[in-house]
């Protein structure tokens, strides 16, 4: 299974109402399942309190060359300000609204993980009420992590992205 | 009625609406500022989402990010509390446009109420008397020289979009006329952006006397008795108590009738309060009309029985109003004292710090409304008021003596309050004697406080 076809199956997935999938096809197993905020601690990416689902997306070893998608489970690191490395940026919500990945929908986001930014870059948009904040990177960099889900609303001070930087 | 309301508000009274809404089965968002992350309300509202920082200008005026927080989390209402939006005619506008009810009155009753040259010219046009004065703005110190001349010094010259005390300056004599207009006019266009003054007689040793009304859509109108504020500390008001001692029957019920013709010439409807002021020969005068709850409405919830948050939102969910003005009657006596973070040995300087030993008095017709626990912080960005101890009694000098026990149980370790300041002023002969008016507190404050000390000392 090529990665397009892989990210169709996780995109329809997103879009049903399932909350749960597993697919089998073409050496590789693919479970993904969805978590509501109040269960609180499985599988969320940042503890922001944003109040839309979160995926998580477990691949098996099956297909060990796919990149492996950020786990709180499985990584060690904390969210919060204190706990991110000195060359790690954490982009937060400077206000609360609705998050955006791409200027208009349907179109290609600003970044994804890996995207190269240099500092002032757009990474995203809040939105409140019609009023659009431009999300611009305070380093150059790539970027590590999107952590909020597009559409979903932001509060503020949220973690929304995590940039490695130069 | 509503099934899930946003807050608006924080400390004391989004705590209130909190309860509020417990009671009537009503699920709450609240919104709050990163400042305010660890405030009570933030705990006990079913949803709590961070909009801001800290200042105000950055969380709690957000308008945009208030109301858009509101539509997404499915809140059909939203109470402003008081202060912050709960008089902003551009978001209660808002709200209505993106179909969710603002608790309180129409953006244009806000708007009509908040000019407040024009809510003069209303109450004139419907037999509210107001403050002897000038008629409309006055554009020019020879304008308002010749409408001072008319109505006698010493004058107020106030900002027509101002509110608060600011934009105003007093006039002894034609002299100062001409400072007083120019300080006035650039105090008002720096704070409200709009200069235009209008004049007014100087009612010398005023008593505050306000009416609370309440109004539903389908337009009846009616009072829940006055309240005397006027021990008030720089226009900020520090004890408030219904019914008005002050007032003689035949004054009440002049008042009273008055309170309820001018909140039907604005077609009010939800809770609001008309305020007067009282001169020493008897004759009060309109100065302008609240379109929201209010700091002080316990007192009147004590002396009237009636739960004035619940009736705003019966009121904004188009229900009629629960009782008739027949059935509203006005029993004991009740006193609110505001408890300020303050030292009031400095001058009254904020005190924000840690609270490390917290105990609220309690029993019976004591009332205590306090976002207060025992560590919690108190931020330097908001208003200093902590805590509201409330006494309701058969009598006057009964719930004085209630209020005296209260305050003499409370204990806040860690900053400075006005309690103990309170207390000496419940046994202060004046006040009991009620021989007091809105400058009382100011001309009293340093002989109070000197007693105070010389009560302290070992003798010798």
């Amino acid at each position: 299974m090529d990665l397009n076809t892989l990210k169709t199956v996780m995109d329809a997935f997103r879009l049903s109402g399932y909350s749960e999938c597993r697919l089998e096809a073409e050496g590789i197993a693919l479970e993904l399942k969805r978590t509501v905020r109040d269960s609180g601690m499985d599988g969320n990416i940042q503890d922001s309190g944003t109040d839309d689902t979160k995926e998580t997306a477990m691949l098996s070893e099956k297909e060990a060359s796919l990149p492996e998608r950020r786990n709180a489970r499985t990584s060690s690191q904390k969210t919060d300000e204190s706990g991110e490395a000195d060359s790690i940026s954490l982009v937060k919500a400077s206000m609360a609204g609705t998050f955006y990945t791409a200027a208009k929908p349907g179109e290609a986001p600003y970044v994804t993980e890996g995207s190269r930014v240099s500092e002032g870059d757009t990474l995203g948009l809040l939105e409140a009420m019609k009023v659009i904040s431009e999300i611009t990177s305070p380093v150059s960099g790539t970027v590590k992590a999107v952590l909020v889900e597009d559409g979903a609303f932001a509060e503020f001070d949220t973690p929304l992205f995590r940039i490695v930087k130069d | 009625m509503f099934r899930k309301i946003m807050i608006a508000a924080r400390g004391e009274i989004a705590m209130r609406i909190q309860r509020c809404c417990s009671e009537m089965g009503m699920e709450t968002v609240l919104i709050y500022s990163k400042e305010d992350a660890d405030e009570m309300p933030v705990q006990f509202c079913n949803e709590a989402v961070c909009i801001g920082a800290g200042s105000a200008r950055t969380s709690y005026l957000r308008w945009k990010s208030i109301l858009h927080a509101a539509i997404v989390h499915g809140c059909e209402a939203i109470h402003p509390g008081y202060g912050f939006l709960a008089e902003n005619a551009e978001f209660a506008e808002s709200c209505e446009a993106a179909g969710i009810r603002f608790v309180g009155p129409s953006a244009e009753i806000i708007r009509m109420m908040g000019d407040k040259q024009a809510a003069r010219k209303l109450m004139q046009a419907h037999g509210v008397p107001c403050v002897p004065g000038s008629d409309g703005i006055v554009g020019s110190v020879q304008e308002a020289a010749a409408a001072a001349d008319k109505v006698g010094y010493p004058v107020l010259l106030k900002a027509t979009a101002g509110g608060g005390g600011r934009g105003m300056r007093i006039a002894e004599n034609a002299e100062e006329l001409e400072n007083a207009f120019r300080q006035a006019s650039a105090e008002a266009e720096s704070a409200f952006g709009n200069g235009d003054l209008y004049l007014e007689k100087l009612i010398q040793h005023p008593r505050h006397i306000e009416v609370q009304i309440l109004g539903d859509m389908s337009g009846t109108v009616i009072q829940l008795g006055e309240r005397d504020c006027s021990m008030q500390r720089r226009n900020q008001k520090m004890i408030e108590e219904s019914p008005a001692r002050c007032l003689t029957e035949e004054q009440r019920g002049r008042i009273l009738a008055c309170a309820v013709r001018a909140a039907k010439a604005a077609g009010y409807f939800s809770a609001g309060t008309v305020e007067f002021v009282l001169d020493q020969a008897g004759n009060f005068y309109f100065i302008e009309m609240n379109t929201r709850i209010q700091v002080e409405h316990p007192v009147t919830e004590f002396v009237t029985g009636i739960d004035l948050v619940r009736e705003q939102f019966r009121i904004a969910a188009g229900q009629k109003l629960s009782i008739a003005q027949e059935d509203i009657s006005v029993s004991g006596h009740a006193i609110e004292c505001r408890i300020n973070a303050e030292d009031p040995e400095r001058g009254f300087l904020p005190s924000p710090g840690t609270v490390k030993f917290l105990h609220l008095p309690g029993g019976a017709g004591v009332r205590v409304e306090t976002v207060l626990y025992q560590n919690c912080t108190i931020s330097p960005l908001y208003d200093n008021l902590i805590a509201k101890i409330i006494v309701h009694a058969p009598g006057r000098l009964e719930a004085i003596r209630r209020m005296r026990t209260a305050l003499r149980e409370t204990v806040i370790d860690g900053v400075k309050t006005n309690v103990e300041f309170l207390l000496l002023m419940m046994y202060n002969t004046d006040y009991m004697l009620g021989r007091i008016d809105t400058s009382f507190i100011e001309m009293n404050t340093a002989g109070i406080l000197a007693w105070n000390r010389a009560s302290k000392k070992e003798p010798v």
